[in-house]
């Protein structure tokens, strides 16, 4: 009898065990599914190739590609868009424009992207014409050419551009009432095209500039402030390594005018110098403190990298979530994206307000005056 | 259903039921959550709104507030003044209107570029719109302009389309009503979107100087406000007109983008509310305000639509769902596993338990169970094993009770059987009986008793013993009466005699027990009378015969020994003279042989001389030989009746062995082997014993069968108290029918073939008769006979074998 017992006991749990271990997988799968199921844990990511300045003359602008992943990261982790995820393929373009083709046929063999992102007006130049040929949107960011804004329907600029710049530091001259001025630019589209407008609505005013322009890859402007430090005022365009050199070596001259500087000059990498305590720049919104939209994004930003933001990762920031925000509830498509920018559009970014008007091709980043002040940014009335 | 699934299924009941509670508190949290999600949701949309409402209202005041500062009227009313002094302030209007449109956009007209430059242009620039950009981020303000009480344009931040605004209906509205509100629209000469407001200026008298209008830009107030809802990532705001159209929007919009397609619209009714919705299959938290203005601002209708991804906002209540789904399963397995791990402990202790329960049911109450641990378990073991501990001795008890119940019963009942059958004993019984008192007295009686004494029952227990026993009896049976009580004897037996009623008495054999009391204390006597009377008559009877017959016996020995004693004489004598008779004839003969004789007498009297008296002769010669053995016989028979015996130990093996050394001759003769086995001893007399053993040991061989080599064997055992000797052959065996006369004086079994007198086994008999002994014969025809002697036994015995065999032809005896 007790065998038999034992028998049936073990038959019983068994049987137990039968029922329970197929209820607690059952459950436990439905939990897997549960994750499984998750937002843009299945579908195909919405890749965006990045062609960025990681190094050379650029290299200052890892900020951008920080601030587009943390954005991706945001945008992802509320779900992406419409369930898929977006992923960036960041590529260095070295500051090279080569370089930066050299990627740019690569990525459209391999991968394909939905649309590319690339920074600074040599580069965008460049890839422009490709992206047209290709019939992908190329988005470019601090990249101020106005030809770039001119290369086709599938290419748009996503900063301030040389107007904005032109006409932010027409302002502070007209402030600094400033007959007098030479404008100190590198010689490439951004530096030439800024220096080119300032110089035509300068001379509306009535007031008389004179054009320096120094080599895109020049470490040494001796022979150019020799030329303009007996101006009233100097202007400074070109990239944030262009205008700390200058900065630096205009008061190493002991040029004693006032020191105005493209919106580039807002970068901290310049902001935090000593020589900038009093340069005027023209700079976007985001870098107001009382910009209360703008301060989340700072403090993740700070929090995230361990540095100070920039306007260029503002810039990065912005495009990001705002090509997330286009794409939503929309045919993820390279015609699709093109179509819907051509549409235009308001877009309240951490920079300010963006603008595209329909059927144009700039995304408008508004400048405003301000001056250095002990390493901050003061905007002046 | 088995323990062990009741423990299993109440704890998957028990944890279901528990992981069902902990979902349905998931569900009602969960349901809370977003209610207060919701909930929360609304106030957010209500504040913002409230706050877009109250920015506008503010934007409106401040430039109310700044419009009205004195510096400025003061500026409007000296340029009333100066359009007063004109000879027609219509035609320099109009003549400053062509100039204004016709102008270039890049080139304004000298009018235009005066009065954008002008002092209140410029604080206008710097109060309203610098002063907001730097303190708020934003200005509100994409254009303002203010005209004085002709409608003129008289200072402005920027570029107006026309220069006269008289004709204008909001300026009209502003100068009527004090203030013209209008909706939301793009604002061509700003490139702005924003709704637009016209303020009527006047003195401290009331009088009319002019109109300020500025273009109130909702975006940037609505992107302030909407701050408060970056508590929430996935918080997006719409802020849509009355028939939902887009105003604002976080993701990139296109202003005034028809919303009214969606069917989130149709579910913004009311003031305010709030709902979930799917938005691109994305499940979202949706609540909405309506604009109510405030106090000089009355709002335009416009909808705050506030919502958030329900993922994001329901993270927590998810991640503990899922982690309420993982602890249950979680807890249901690891509860499954204890349970089974319980069940089976407490399966084990209950099969320990069923299977002490059953070792116990079967009696085994030295069983203990053996259950480690403090538990119920472990304390209903030791309760059990108590409990086992006091149903033994309990068992034990009422078993002993039980026992001694049946025994009891059983008691009883052979009480009750042994009253009964004492009774029927006691009254059927064909002795009488009777239980006597100490003192003599008859206490019960039975009928038997009554009968032998022939007294009826009652008069008889009036009575004691001693009253009817006969006088000459009573000192004896007084006697044993007393050793009975001193307790010198448990019993007795007497022949007595009692005095029947009628005087007459009666034998009786009397047997008394006496049976004591539980303190030894004599209480009756058992008298167990037997009525011998008849037998006492019989016997009386036999004593008279015996003595008559020992009597006619010894007369008869004493004739038998006379005649056999007399009768030797004369037999002698006729045997003297037979023999001389013979000694004449020979005489007679040899005279007979004399020649003188006639011959003719002499053949006739030759054949009597020589044949018929010699052969008489021989005849009366065997008669008297015959004659002579039979009185020898009857001589040795009658003196064994005369002669007393000596009784002695008889060591029969040596007994044996002289006899057979005695009829050696005869055995060797016979060729015969005799073999004596070891004999016990016996009381007897030895020379008749010898006599006895030899005629048995003659017989066998006179009775030898010819056709086999003779064999006698001769042994003997002891046998309650006596010694039986056996003396066999395998001679030629006794015939049933003549088995029983052998015995009997002069009886020969084949006379012809034998010599003897026939008295060898009567003499037998009759010495046995003198030893007190037996003899019998067991024979069969043809095979050999055996003939047993019992005779009294003495103690010890001899068990030597001794073995006499016959010697061979040409041996002498030594």
């Amino acid at each position: 009898m007790p065998d038999k017992n034992i028998c049936r006991k073990r038959l019983s749990c068994s049987t137990l065990l039968k029922i329970v271990i197929p209820i607690a997988l059952i459950l436990v799968a439905a939990i897997l599914f549960k994750f499984k199921d998750l937002p843009g844990s299945g579908k195909e990511p919405i890749r965006i190739g990045a062609i960025l300045p990681l190094s050379g003359v650029g290299g200052y602008l890892v900020d951008l590609r920080d601030a587009m992943v943390m954005a991706a990261e945001e945008v992802n982790a509320l779900g992406g868009v419409d369930d898929r995820k977006i992923e960036l393929i960041i590529e260095d373009s070295k500051s090279s424009p080569v370089e930066a083709e050299k990627i740019f046929l690569r990525l459209e063999q391999e991968q394909q992207p939905l649309l590319y992102v690339s920074a600074l007006s040599s580069v965008g130049m460049v890839l422009a014409p490709l992206a047209a040929r290709r019939q992908v949107v190329l988005m470019g960011l601090v990249t101020s050419t106005p030809q770039f804004a001119e290369q086709g329907r599938w290419v748009f600029r996503n900063y301030t551009n040389s107007q904005e710049e032109a006409r932010v530091a027409q302002r502070m001259l007209n402030t600094l009432k400033v007959r007098q001025l030479a404008i100190l630019h590198a010689d490439d589209p951004y530096g030439n095209s800024v220096a080119k407008l300032l110089g035509q609505s300068f001379a509306t005013t009535g007031g008389s500039a004179t054009d320096v322009a120094f080599a895109y890859d020049a470490a040494d402007l001796t022979s150019q402030i020799e030329t303009v430090r007996t101006m009233q005022a100097v202007y400074v365009v070109g990239l944030v390594g262009h205008i700390r050199l200058a900065i630096r070596q205009l008061r190493q001259a002991g040029y004693a005018g006032h020191l105005i500087a493209a919106s580039e000059a807002a970068n901290p990498q310049v902001t935090e110098m000593a020589e900038a305590d009093g340069v005027y720049v023209g700079t976007p919104l985001v870098y107001n403190e009382d910009f209360l939209y703008a301060r989340q994004f700072k403090d993740n930003y700070k929090a995230r990298f361990g540095k100070p933001f920039s306007h260029q990762a503002a810039n990065g920031y912005d495009c990001v979530k705002m090509i997330a925000g286009l794409l939503e509830g929309n045919e993820v498509s390279r015609r699709n994206v093109q179509f819907l920018l051509s549409q235009g559009f308001l877009y309240s970014g951490v920079q300010g307000d963006y603008e595209l008007k329909a059927g144009s091709q700039e995304i408008m980043m508004p400048l405003y005056p301000a001056r250095i002040d002990q390493g901050q940014l003061r905007l002046i009335q | 259903m088995r323990t062990s699934q009741k423990i299993m299924a109440g704890f998957l009941v028990t944890l279901t039921l528990t992981a069902a509670l902990a979902f349905y508190a998931d569900f009602a949290s969960r349901r809370s959550l977003e209610e207060a999600i919701s909930h929360e949701l609304l106030i957010l949309a209500q504040e913002t709104m409230k706050r877009i409402d109250l920015t506008i209202h503010d934007r409106i005041m401040y430039v109310w507030n700044y419009a009205e500062q004195a510096w400025i009227l003061t500026f409007i009313a000296k340029s009333n003044q100066s359009f007063a002094a004109l000879d027609s302030p219509e035609d320099f209007m109009n003549r400053n209107e062509r100039e204004w449109i016709s102008a270039p956009p890049d080139s304004p007209s000298p009018v235009m570029g005066e009065l954008e430059d002008n002092e209140l242009s410029r604080r206008l620039r710097q109060h309203l719109i610098n002063f907001f950009v730097a303190n708020y981020g934003y200005s509100s303000f994409p254009n303002l302009f203010v005209t004085n009480r002709y409608g003129a344009v008289i200072a402005s931040t920027g570029r107006t389309r026309r220069y006269r605004q008289d004709k204008e209906p909001w300026w009209q509205t502003a100068r009527q009503q004090g203030m013209s509100l209008e909706d939301i629209a793009y604002d061509a000469p700003s490139d702005s979107y924003g709704i637009a407001v016209a303020l009527r200026l006047g003195d401290s008298d009331g009088n009319f100087l002019g109109v300020v209008r500025a273009i109130i830009n909702v975006g940037p107030i609505v992107k302030t406000a909407e701050i408060a809802t970056g508590r929430y990532q996935s918080a997006r705001t719409r802020l849509l007109t009355r028939d939902g159209k887009i105003i604002y929007r976080t993701r990139p919009y296109r202003f005034l983008q028809d919303f009214s397609y969606t069917d989130l619209l149709s579910r913004l009714q009311g003031e305010k509310g709030f709902f979930i919705g799917n938005e691109q299959n994305v499940q979202r938290f949706y609540s909405y305000a309506r604009s109510t203005g405030k106090e000089h601002y009355p709002g335009f209708g416009w909808i705050l639509l506030v919502s958030t991804d329900a993922d994001e906002v329901l993270a927590s209540a998810e991640v503990l769902r899922t982690r309420i789904a993982v602890v249950s399963i979680l807890l249901i397995m690891a509860g499954m596993v204890f349970a089974l791990v319980l069940s089976r402990t407490i399966n084990r202790s209950l099969a320990a338990l069923t299977a002490g329960a059953e070792r116990i049911g079967k009696g085994e109450f030295d069983f203990r169970m053996e259950l480690a641990g403090n538990d119920e378990f472990g304390q209903l073991a030791s309760a059990f094993n108590s409990m086992v501990s006091n149903l033994k001795e309990v068992t034990a008890s009422r078993d002993d009770l039980n026992a001694e119940i049946a025994e009891r019963n059983k008691a009883e009942k052979a009480l009750r059987e042994s009253e009964n059958r004492f009774r029927a004993t006691f009254e059927q019984a064909a002795v009488g009986i009777a239980l006597v008192s100490p003192q003599g007295g008859w206490l019960s009686v039975n009928r038997k008793l009554c009968a032998i004494v022939g007294y009826p029952e009652e008069k008889l227990r009036q009575l004691i013993f001693q009253d009817i026993t006969h006088p000459d009896d009573l000192d004896a049976d007084l006697e044993f009466h007393r050793q009975m009580l001193a307790g010198e004897i448990f019993t007795y037996s007497l022949e007595k005699r009692y005095i029947r009623l009628d005087g007459s008495l009666v034998w009786t054999n009397l047997t008394v027990f006496l049976v004591r009391d539980e303190d030894g204390v004599p209480a009756y006597f058992v008298s167990v009378i037997e009525d011998i009377d008849q037998r006492k008559k019989i016997e009386q009877e036999r004593d008279r015969l015996s003595m008559e017959l020992a009597r006619k016996n010894h007369e008869l020995e004493q004739i038998i020994y006379v005649t056999s004693h007399d009768l030797r004489s004369p037999l002698v004598n006729v045997q003297g003279f037979s023999r001389e008779l013979a000694a004449d004839i020979k005489s007679l003969l040899s005279l007979w042989q004399n020649p003188e004789i006639p011959a003719a007498i002499r053949q006739q009297a030759e054949p009597l001389l020589n044949e018929d008296i010699p052969e008489s002769l021989q005849f009366i010669e065997k008669g008297i030989s015959k004659m002579d053995a039979l009185l020898s016989g009857l001589l040795r028979l009658s003196r064994l009746g005369r002669a007393s015996p000596t009784l002695e130990e008889c060591d029969m093996n040596r007994l044996l062995t002289d006899i057979v050394t005695t009829m050696g001759f005869q055995i060797n003769e016979a060729g015969v082997e005799v073999i004596v086995d070891g004999l016990p001893t016996c009381l007897g007399d030895r020379d008749q014993l010898n006599q006895l053993f030899s005629n048995l040991l003659g017989n066998a061989l006179k009775y030898l069968d010819p056709g086999r080599p003779g064999r006698i064997n001769v042994n003997g055992v002891k046998d309650k108290g006596r010694s039986v000797y056996c003396v066999s052959d395998n001679g030629v065996g006794i015939a049933r029918e003549h088995q029983g006369k052998i015995f009997e004086i002069f009886h020969r079994l084949n006379p012809a073939a034998s010599e003897g007198e026939g008295l060898g086994l009567a003499i037998v008999n009759r010495i046995l008769d003198r030893l007190d002994g037996k003899i019998w014969v067991e024979s069969e025809e043809g095979k050999g006979s055996s003939f047993y002697v019992s005779l009294p036994g003495w103690k010890g015995g001899n068990r030597a074998r001794i073995a006499v065999t016959p010697l061979a032809k040409g041996e002498k005896e030594k």
